[in-house]
């Protein structure tokens, strides 16, 4: 699956492109975990891309989302379309995370919030 | 290893990894003929990934060439699809949902496909036979609010 990657004002934004499944779902977890190895610790992910997500997926955003809380990091996610969204709410994870409309609204909130 | 059958699609594949992935070809193949919704074609997506997921993590172990059997059919204005495995019985269903309002530290990954299964369609049954036979159904009902679009232009990415 195609996973971009890129640096926004110092914010880490990773969006994953199509469906987060079984079958994908372990490219994802390579990319973001490279990604905080290699120090990132504002992290945005960017779902504006994302058919859908299955539990494997979901799997992979509460294992980092645990990470970055144990590293003090800070991780937003954006663009959840409606289906993300969906998934999102059924498995009682919006309250885990911060999530923004859009990524520009999900890089500008780590000037104001803490 | 598929086949069209009357009324539907039918597919056998062997139990392992990459039965994930065929079955979910499948599914592709089956949305297009039926030019299902978007909005219901990702709900079998997700289910179909949980169950065939479940089935090669937990299978027939030590069962040489295990094959599991999936059948797509349209009732009505129903889809239903039926998952045969020769595993030990197992009923998904049987099995308590875990507490999605627990906090961050509280939770645990895991536990939580058969719960999205169970909730995105309209009905899931379990049928102990000689096998393990899982049938769910979604209606193929008018798009809820935020999910209009077409289903075509979904369908393509892989």
């Amino acid at each position: 699956m195609k996973i971009e990657q890129s640096n926004r004002d110092g914010v880490t934004v990773i969006a994953p492109f199509g469906r987060i499944d079984t079958s994908t779902s372990g490219a994802v977890d390579e990319v973001v975990k490279q990604a905080v190895d290699a120090g990132a610790r504002d992290l945005v992910v960017d779902f504006a891309g994302v058919e859908y997500i299955s539990s494997a997926g979901l799997r992979v955003f509460l294992v980092l989302a645990k990470r970055m809380r144990d590293l003090k990091g800070r991780l937003v996610l954006c663009g959840l379309p409606e289906p993300v969204r969906q998934v999102f709410r059924l498995a009682g994870f919006m309250p885990l995370f911060r999530v923004e409309p859009s990524l520009d609204a999900a890089v500008a909130s780590f000037a104001v919030q803490p | 290893m598929d086949s069209d059958v009357p009324g539907g699609r039918h597919a056998r594949v062997s139990v392992a990894a990459p039965a994930v992935g065929q079955v979910s070809s499948e599914l592709d193949g089956f949305c297009a003929a039926e030019r299902l919704p978007a909005h219901v074609a990702w709900r079998l997506r997700v289910a179909i990934d949980e169950i065939v997921a479940n089935i090669v993590a937990y299978g027939s172990p030590g069962v040489q060439s295990a094959a599991l059997d999936v059948w797509f059919r349209r009732v009505g204005d129903m889809v239903e699809i039926t998952v045969e495995d020769d595993g030990p019985a197992f009923d998904p269903l049987a099995r308590a949902d875990p507490d999605v309002s627990l906090p961050l530290e509280s939770r645990q990954p895991g536990g939580l496909g058969i719960t999205l299964v169970k909730s995105l369609m309209d009905d899931v049954r379990y049928e102990r036979t000689s096998r393990n036979v899982l049938t769910i159904r979604k209606r193929i009902d008018s798009a809820p609010e935020g999910e209009a679009g077409t289903d075509e232009d979904r369908t393509e990415q892989s």
